[in-house]
């Protein structure tokens, strides 16, 4: 198991690193650098302006010395300044990081308090009305476009209703907790939706595995109480999956607000992440992108080992084999 | 299951909470919140121009030299604008160059800055030396460059003495004054300055600021918050309290404006027309709107590269079979008027009569025919050597008004047997590359923001056509050359007195219109949503915004 | 030699498909829309429209007999508009979902099969490309210019090419599910008696992949190639949103739904339609594919 741990932590060191040279050069690809965008506003620049400009800027080198020169000061924890926002990058993402964290991780919390007991509600009456009726809605959550939805729930619970604020992270001047949580409902309605439904089809397909297997029939033919045992055994047993899940998906976390940080103004990460890029924000970009892919592997590296631990048939003899 | 009354009870009245809290009526009107749907990037004035900025630093920050709502250059920092006739200002003067003007400007003895600070030369020259200083990274450089020395007089006169003959040699608007006794100290590292200005890292100090309000606090993305300044020494403003909120998405800041989240939305850096006119029509009862034609030429360059656009002809039959007429008044409510050269109706040496392309499809198919393109194949043209009439027609993605004209486009030449393929760019790449380089293929559509009384040179004259042996400087993108128009930009630059100057822009927009460098689309309007008990806010038409006039808001009796 | 494991009686399948009363009448909804979609052309002519045209004087029309559900902002047919939104939507889904799915399996199969550092390699490449950031690669890749890269003339001048470059794209970003899936399911098949058995018969590597582990792994390939054309409709509909997708004349429900969005106040049915097209087609395709995982999968009783 350590053996397989260290492996698989330097493997992704290495990807982390060919990633991160594959993200700049991206980056450093997309046409269109700060100073093409200032001189095409500025007749007056000259071509001395522009490589004037671009040296200041460190534009003028190869891309490979000027990846080479990143690392080099990102190994130290020196990220260097956003160039759109004159202010040091990681000044930049942290609390930005945090607002989509906070709304990610309720919106997670939310959904599998909404999933593992509707998952597991369906599992126990296979076939049934209710089952069909939650699978109904399952699919229903997954099927609805992202910023429709949002634009649904702008029109019915703010300007219809008027509720919840249609969008920001608090009023202005007043800024309490009430009035920030109430800015929080309408997203967390639509990023909860988006993700119960698939959560919960799953908690229900991985219950219905276990209350298959042979030693939950055992104790059932024992006499323990239903309850207790889907509780006990069978919860147990689903848990890692729905871990697996969450681990695969957590890549998406920094992306997949995207849509929602958009249509409610929230002040999130995959929203800065995508003006950098747009914007060319380079060291912005980079940094926001290197994260996500922190995350993206972190998240397949839990999975993975949740898998094999669930799995007897996934050894981890057969990682080291031939 | 047996729901649980104590819990419901809860539930219901946490609901009462919100809707208590979100249906506040009537608020004390002294405070105002803006919604935009852009914020700054940064707050250096110096660094990095773009609308939201400037919108938003007005309410701050005066600056030099301003154009009125009539379109008038006057002096707002400074007690006399300095001219010819008035004695300060004098061409050609021998110690600096014998090209020159020395101008003298006199600040306004009343002027300080937000913490008490007298508003003197010293932050002129400070200014100066930040602006000019090749690793500050201004963005509007050339007033800077053309700047060969200041002489400064005494503590609120000094001598500007500029190194070329100009016209517009009293306009200082892009000289954005800098407190000396704040930013010396971040300046003594030049390459560093823009990451270690007060502006950045002390946003809400007063001493930074010296307009009608100070700011007061800054959420980076969010929201700028405005109070009175204490020093601040010209009409007093109404509101205590102004409040910018940036809302990007469409949908969510009409919903906000719905809600009584904003009171308005700005017209500078707000809805586009039609949107603006899509939401008029379901609340058009609840709020004023204000629409008002501005300096925004939209466009579509020539390539001048492509044979098949050098013939004038092709580019006067693509004019005249665009219905432009239509496309205002159905798309636009008559909003945004035709334009016919690239000169502004509003503009002082408009010009009525020159050559106007109404729609003519007949006329336009004559034309083609006569240049060469006249058999016809599956309702596109070709010429002898079977070649299609065909073109490439590029904008900004995601713009979509541009997307919209685009489709119109698109569809109106067709029935002409013009063939358009449309290909559109973010517009980091469509700006930043495709354009400025010259990369097009035929036809771009965008649009020119210009100030009043700008002579169009860089963007006409051969000498402006960018390529790679001139560092791709100057913006005459479709290559446009003809020595006639040569000829009237040089004459304009230095032929400042009254009627001669207008006669040349007259006759320049009467070639501009014969020649066609580029397709006239229409000029764009901002469009301004406000509450009906605001009053004050008066739309000029010109780049500057209304928040330079924000101590004449007020409320309506 | 065959194993006595994948094949699944055909008929029996079928039955179970329509005992999956849902998936039964989502396959019908699916097929209609496809139909209708392909068919476009034909109806277009039938009812006298052009989806292209524009007039200008007739925008925002309400249903009438020419225009059966009325005009969008340029005047143009919207029912006709909505089958040219689907042909689009459908073909991006369909070829990038049944390419993702192919390399996803020749992937999933190597590394499952090969093991060791060849598995190591293809999931560790799998993770790169999770982690692959989408939006610049797209702004790389609109701004290539596409006959410098030797693409042909009449290919890269058409107006289909945004299509190309969206299918090559959502494929590029889909295909690692199914590797996941597959290598899984290869790993677990490796081990079966079936596979010694051919093993000790002195079959070579490939006819075992062939004829053995991909016949017992189809259906979760073909089950995740269902699911996946849903997911892929909402992916454009995304990219449309960030303005990524499709550009004119083509369009794609996403394209129209996101640019119905501002008009949401004045004209709330030109979002509301297509948004709808997109929620059926997707919630159809989950259906779908579900029935298709109970009929396919042998565990299930």
């Amino acid at each position: 198991m350590l053996n397989f741990v260290v492996c698989r932590v330097f493997e992704s060191a290495v990807v982390v690193l060919i990633v991160s040279f594959v993200i700049y050069c991206l980056i450093g690809f997309m046409p269109g650098d700060p100073i093409d965008l200032m001189i095409a506003s500025n007749p007056e620049l000259t071509s001395e302006d522009s490589s004037r400009l671009k040296k200041l800027y460190g534009l003028d080198q190869p891309l490979v010395s000027r990846y080479w020169n990143w690392a080099q000061s990102a190994l130290y924890g020196d990220f260097g300044y956003s160039r759109v926002y004159a202010q040091p990058v990681m000044d930049i993402l942290w609390p930005r990081m945090g607002n989509t964290v906070l709304l990610m991780g309720l919106s997670l919390f939310f959904a599998l308090a909404i999933a593992i007991p509707i998952g597991i509600f369906a599992a126990i009456r296979p076939n049934t009305k209710t089952d069909y009726l939650i699978n109904l809605l399952c699919f229903a959550g997954i099927s609805i476009p992202p910023f429709w939805l949002a634009l649904l729930v702008i029109i019915f619970f703010s300007v219809t209703l008027s509720w919840f604020p249609a969008g920001g992270m608090e009023t202005v001047g007043k800024g309490d907790l009430w009035d920030r949580i109430s800015y929080m409902v309408l997203p967390l309605i639509v990023l909860t939706l988006h993700t119960a439904g698939g959560l919960t089809r799953f908690m229900r397909a991985n219950m219905r595995q276990t209350l298959r297997q042979d030693y939950i029939r055992t104790a059932r033919a024992k006499g323990a109480n239903t309850y207790k045992v889907t509780l006990n055994h069978a919860f147990r047993n689903s848990m890692l999956p729905i871990i697996t899940m969450i681990g695969i998906s957590l890549g998406g976390v920094f992306s997949g607000a995207l849509i929602t940080e958009t249509m409610f103004s929230w002040l999130g990460v995959g929203k800065t992440i995508f003006d950098a890029i747009l914007g060319n924000d380079f060291n912005l970009a980079l940094v926001g992108l290197l994260f996500a892919t922190l995350m993206t592997l972190t998240g397949s590296f839990i999975a993975d080992i949740c898998q094999i631990a669930m799995d007897p048939r996934v050894s981890f003899a057969s990682q080291d084999e031939k | 299951m047996r729901p649980d009354q104590k819990s419901a009870n809860k539930i219901a009245s946490l609901l009462l909470f919100f809707c208590l809290m979100w249906n506040m009526p009537a608020y004390p009107k002294d405070t105002l919140v803006i919604g935009v749907t852009q914020f700054p990037n940064n707050f250096n004035p110096l660094i990095n121009s773009m609308m939201a900025k400037s919108y938003i630093l007005a309410f701050a920050r005066k600056r030099m030299t301003l154009y009125d709502e009539n379109w008038n250059l006057v002096c707002v920092l400074c007690d006399m604008l300095p001219s010819i006739q008035n004695g300060m200002a004098v061409f050609g003067k021998k110690s600096y160059g014998n090209d020159g003007v020395s101008v003298t400007f006199r600040l306004d003895k009343r002027a300080v800055w937000g913490d008490g600070t007298p508003i003197t030369t010293k932050d002129v020259l400070f200014t100066w030396k930040v602006g000019k200083h090749k690793l500050t990274g201004v963005s509007d450089y050339e007033i800077f460059r053309r700047i060969s020395n200041i002489e400064i007089l005494d503590s609120h006169s000094f001598i500007m003495h500029l190194d070329q003959q100009t016209c517009d040699f009293a306009n200082l608007d892009n000289f954005q004054l800098l407190p000396a006794h704040i930013e010396a100290k971040n300046f003594s590292i030049p390459a560093e300055y823009r990451n270690r200005s007060a502006y950045e890292t002390e946003t809400t100090n007063p001493g930074l600021w010296f307009g009608p309000y100070v700011v007061n606090k800054v959420v980076p993305g969010s929201h700028v918050i405005f109070e009175q300044n204490k020093f601040w020494w010209g009409r007093k403003p109404h509101f205590k309290r102004i409040t910018v909120l940036a809302i990007e998405n469409t949908a969510s800041i009409t919903a906000n404006l719905l809600a009584g989240g904003i009171d308005m939305i700005a017209g500078e850096i707000g809805l586009t027309i039609d949107q603006a006119l899509a939401f008029q029509q379901r609340y058009g009862e609840r709020f004023e709107f204000l629409y008002k034609p501005s300096l925004i030429y939209e466009h579509i360059d020539f390539n001048f590269d492509n044979p098949i656009l050098k013939d004038r002809r092709v580019r006067q039959a693509l004019l005249y079979s665009v219905d432009r007429n239509a496309i205002s008044s159905q798309l636009f409510k008559g909003h945004q008027p035709v334009a016919h050269s690239n000169i502004n109706p509003l503009d002082a040496s408009y010009n009525q009569d020159v050559k106007k392309y109404a729609f003519n499809p007949q006329k336009a198919r004559k034309l083609l025919d006569e240049a060469g393109w006249s058999t016809n194949k599956d309702g596109l043209r070709y010429n002898h050597k079977g070649e299609a009439l065909r073109f490439e027609l590029m904008t900004t993605s995601g713009d979509k008004t541009r997307e919209l004209i685009q489709q119109v486009l698109q569809s109106q030449w067709r029935h002409v047997g013009v063939g358009v393929r449309i290909k559109n760019q973010p517009p980091r790449v469509y700006f930043g590359n495709t354009i400025n380089q010259r990369r097009f293929k035929s036809l771009a559509m965008y649009a020119w923001l210009s100030a009043p009384n700008s002579l169009p040179r860089s963007q006409l004259h051969s000498a402006m056509i960018p390529s790679k042996t001139n560092g791709w400087s100057g913006q005459n993108f479709p290559g446009f050359t003809d020595p006639r128009m040569d000829k009237m930009l040089d004459e304009a630059e230095k032929k400042c007195e009254q009627p001669a100057q207008r006669k040349l822009r007259k006759r320049l927009q009467q070639l501009y219109a014969e020649e066609l460098p580029a397709l006239p689309l229409y000029f764009r309007a901002t469009s301004h949503i406000i509450p009906k008990w605001l009053n004050g806010i008066e739309p000029t038409g010109h780049q500057y915004s209304t928040a330079n006039w924000v101590e004449h808001w007020g409320v309506k009796e | 030699m065959r194993p006595a494991k994948h094949s699944i009686n055909a008929n029996r399948m079928f039955d179970r498909v329509l005992r999956h009363k849902l998936a039964a009448i989502s396959a019908v909804v699916l097929l209609g829309l496809a139909l209708l979609s392909c068919c476009a052309p034909l109806i277009e002519r039938l009812l006298g429209v052009d989806h292209t045209d524009i007039n200008l004087y007739n925008r925002f029309a309400g249903p009438s007999l020419t225009h059966v559900l009325g005009t969008d902002e340029l005047g143009r047919d919207l029912f006709i508009r909505l089958l040219y939104g689907g042909r689009v939507s459908l073909s991006i889904a369909i070829t990038a979902a049944i390419i993702a799915s192919v390399f996803g399996t020749f992937v999933g199969l190597t590394a499952g099969y090969y093991g060791g550092w060849l598995d190591r390699f293809l999931m560790r490449f799998n993770d790169a490309f999770m982690a692959l950031p989408l939006l610049p690669l797209l702004i790389v890749l609109a701004a290539i210019d596409l006959e410098k890269v030797g693409v042909p003339r009449s290919i890269a001048e058409s107006d289909e090419i945004s299509l190309y470059r969206i299918i090559i794209i959502v494929s590029m970003v889909s295909w690692n599910t199914v590797a996941r899936l597959v290598r899984a399911e290869t790993l677990a098949l490796r081990e079966s008696d079936f596979t010694r058995a051919a093993q000790s018969l002195g079959a070579s590597s490939s006819t075992i992949i062939v004829r053995h582990i991909l016949p017992n792994s189809s259906s979760p390939i073909i089950v995740a190639t269902t699911l996946s054309v849903g997911y892929i409709i909402l992916f454009e509909s995304v990219l449309s949103f960030l303005g990524l997708g499709v550009q004119a004349p083509l369009t794609s429900w996403g394209h129209m739904l996101s640019n119905a969005q501002e008009l949401i106040w004045s004209a709330p049915y030109l979002a509301i339609l297509p948004g709808l097209m997109i929620f059926i087609t997707v919630i159809a395709c989950n259906f779908f594919g579900d029935g298709l995982q109970d009929a396919m999968d042998p565990r299930a009783t």
